[in-house]
């Protein structure tokens, strides 16, 4: 009787969850079982027939110097915006962490650029970068900083550090707010004790705040470098990978492989490396930050 | 611990790969819904309940108009499905290999023969009667063959012209736009000089199609060529180098505006109609938008002149425009032909071209006298077409292009020289066949 009733309620446990489970299989696990096995093929883009050609693909990619090329500004991109973000967002969460008149109104506005659709965020951009009449130049002039207008998308170097202040300016909220949240775990006593101890700004900064942080660090890290490596969007808008392939990151990278030349063996493939360097990069923080434990 | 340790890693793996592969194909899902559909309305009946176009925004409200009249005369409904110009074959491929339903595609100049290459499009000979076909302009039905098989028939015409100011010339004491490009360039500098414009020439230099477009322009004004009659590429010949170089020097010694280089087509258009620039080369869209006294501030000022030459060749112009194909996989190729015979015919190229400045591809309609005096521009316009020239008709047209631009973008922003960006592209251009 007690295992009829047991079988009963495991069977309306399993009946329950299996929505769930089928939508996750569905849109999570076949997608990526089907990349892999892609990756491993020769897809006729047309009638989607494959033929098993081994890591022909992925040897096909590894030779190829554009595809480490945009391997490096794509690192340089995740490191760069993730290190000015970290810090920025810090600065601006220990701020917000203070009691003064409309913090309330100063916390909800700062959440806006996050609130805003990364394709806008872009086309934003977009008009204010303009050469000749973007508000950027326009009030670098205002201020006496530079004389004549500069073309910032014209330039392969200014043009992938313009998309990362894009990138910045959407993003930062974000860590602002999980920072902020990290922040009211530090408990008023604590801090009280350590200025009672006579700890300076700095020593409170790393004895107090950092190890309280630790945690959202992680989170924001793992959840940026994610994000930062999979850039497109901005991309997409501002220059489509140039000029001369200078801000190609791999995301557009494999986008065209894909869906431009329809190599979608080749895409997929390069779509595993993506997953693979965020899992990589993922555990290093993993590693490096629960060492302190 | 360590249970909570390896559910983490888990989660994190997951998410790592599924939002690599969030760009990775997805048409396997959709595509047996897809096919279970068409095999539904073939078995209703031969006649469709609806016929669909793949289209680019620009056309839409065109195609929707003839929708309206083709509706009213066979009783079948027309949708229409577009987005932005540069997701268009993205857009077709996929749906393609996703087994759409559609039956009509948008079929920009140099698809045609990748579309017919991988079995894209129908080929529309059958269709077609000599009288039809001697009723286009040659050029525009010309490069929508590929192996002899009609891909698409060209319902808008198009290439690029050269627009210019006509206030700042006279003002500058020009009377006439310049003829060669050496001209071109004093008079640009000396209209620099007298404070009228801050440039003279803004390019479409971004690293996209349109960069492809200029060169072709550069390449054949200067008396080179894509390809030898062999089919070789041999774009890199000293002709070809003259015209890189007249794009690259203009950069660096001033005289064209340096944001060209992260100008598209549409945006190289916006110096222009603020009155900075003297010269720029673009789409017939440009006309209608620089006379548009709310968009630009030199409306009534634009000119149009033949692209200059060397000296030697006289002009020479890049086509474009486009045309509509039947998809193979198409349920009722025979309606959806109808529907291309409304297209093209004289009325709705007249309807395009009085609500979208669309350029007709009929010969008789640039004889018609009524209409040439009403469209200035067209009677402007139609002398460019005698230089018109083809970019090259590859299967594999599109990753030829995308291999070619970050080369002639590098030879802009000065990395490379001219000669080091064609050679380097040519021999690259040998992985491809025509």
């Amino acid at each position: 009787m007690r295992k009829r009733k047991k079988d009963y309620q495991s069977r309306t446990a399993y009946a329950m969850i299996a929505p769930a489970v089928l939508i996750i299989f569905g849109m999570g696990v076949f997608p990526v079982v089907y990349s892999i096995w892609l990756s491993f093929n020769d897809v006729n883009p047309m009638t989607f027939d494959t033929d098993f050609i081994g890591l022909e693909n992925y040897k096909d990619i590894f030779v190829n110097p554009e595809f480490w090329q945009s391997i490096g500004i794509t690192l340089y991109f995740c490191v760069v915006s993730i290190v000015i973000q970290l810090i920025l967002g810090f600065l601006v969460a220990m701020l917000l962490n203070q009691k003064f008149v409309g913090r309330g109104i100063v916390r909800a506005l700062i959440l806006l650029p996050w609130a805003v659709p990364t394709i806008v965020n872009a086309n934003l951009w977009n008009w204010i970068l303009n050469a000749n009449y973007g508000i950027l130049n326009r009030l670098l002039m205002k201020l006496g900083i530079i004389s004549d207008s500069i073309a910032w998308l014209s330039d392969g170097g200014t043009a992938l550090h313009m998309i990362i202040l894009a990138d910045t300016w959407r993003m930062l909220p974000l860590v602002v707010i999980m920072l902020l949240a990290g922040l009211q775990t530090v408990s008023k006593s604590v801090w009280e004790a350590a200025v009672v101890d006579g700890a300076g700004a700095w020593r409170r900064l790393r004895a107090v705040y950092i190890p309280a942080l630790k945690p959202m660090i992680l989170v924001i890290l793992v959840l940026r470098t994610i994000q930062a490596i999979r850039v497109f969007d901005i991309v997409y808008v501002l220059t489509k990978g140039g000029p001369a392939n200078k801000t190609m990151v791999i995301s557009f990278y494999s986008y065209y492989e894909t869906f431009n030349y329809l190599n979608y063996g080749k895409g997929a493939a390069i779509a595993m490396v993506i997953a693979v360097l965020a899992l990589v990069l993922s555990l290093v923080y993993f590693k490096v930050l629960k060492s302190g434990d | 611990m360590r249970k909570t340790k390896l559910g983490c890693l888990c989660m994190v793996s997951l998410l790592c790969l599924s939002s690599a592969c969030a760009g990775a194909p997805k048409q396997a899902q959709t595509s047996e819904s897809d096919s279970k559909n068409s095999q539904q309305s073939v078995s209703e009946a031969d006649k469709p309940e609806k016929i669909t176009i793949i289209s680019t925004t620009d056309d839409v409200a065109l195609f929707e108009h003839v929708g309206e009249q083709y509706k009213e005369q066979y009783g079948i409904e027309v949708e229409v499905i577009s987005q932005a110009y540069d997701n268009t074959h993205q857009k077709i491929a996929t749906s393609f290999s996703g087994k759409t339903d559609a039956d009509l595609i948008y079929v920009d100049v140099p698809w045609a023969a990748e579309f017919g290459d991988l079995g894209i499009t129908m080929d529309l000979n059958s269709y077609m009667s000599d009288e039809f076909k001697a009723s286009f302009i040659d050029t525009t039905l010309e490069q929508l063959v590929y192996d002899g098989k009609t891909q698409a028939i060209p319902f808008a015409n198009n290439g690029k012209w050269m627009f210019y100011n006509k206030k700042v010339l006279q003002e500058g004491g020009y009377e006439n736009p310049p003829a060669t490009w050496d001209e071109l360039k004093e008079m640009s500098l000396d209209l620099m000089d007298q404070g009228l414009v801050k440039y003279g020439i803004a390019w479409a230099g971004k690293q996209a199609e349109g960069l492809i477009c200029d060169m072709t322009t550069m390449l054949y004004a200067f008396g080179g060529q894509w390809m030898d009659d062999e089919g070789n590429m041999v774009f890199n010949s000293p002709e070809g180098v003259q015209g890189l170089s007249v794009m690259t020097d203009s950069i660096k010694d001033g005289w064209a505006d340096p944001a060209s280089i992260s100008y598209g087509d549409r945006e190289n258009l916006d110096p222009f109609m603020a009155g900075d620039v003297a010269f720029v080369m673009n789409w017939s869209f440009a006309w209608g938008l620089a006379n548009d006294p709310q968009e630009s501030e030199i409306a009534g000022d634009v000119g149009i002149c033949l692209i200059p030459g060397n000296g030697t060749v006289k002009s020479a112009a890049v086509t474009g425009g486009g045309g509509v194909g039947i998809i193979s996989t198409s349920d009722a190729p025979d309606y959806a032909w109808k529907y291309i015979e409304m297209l093209v015919s004289e009325e709705n190229q007249k309807f395009a071209l009085e609500n979208n400045g669309t350029l007709p591809t009929l010969k008789a309609l640039y004889e018609d006298q009524e209409l040439l005096e009403t469209y200035e521009y067209l009677g402007l316009m139609y002398p460019q077409y005698e230089y018109s020239q083809f970019r090259p008709q590859l299967p594999d047209y599109s990753e030829w292009s995308n291999m070619l631009q970050p080369k002639i973008s590098a030879a802009l922003l000065g990395e490379i020289s001219p000669q080091e960006a064609l050679d380097e592209a040519a021999e690259e251009s040998k992985n491809f066949t025509p």
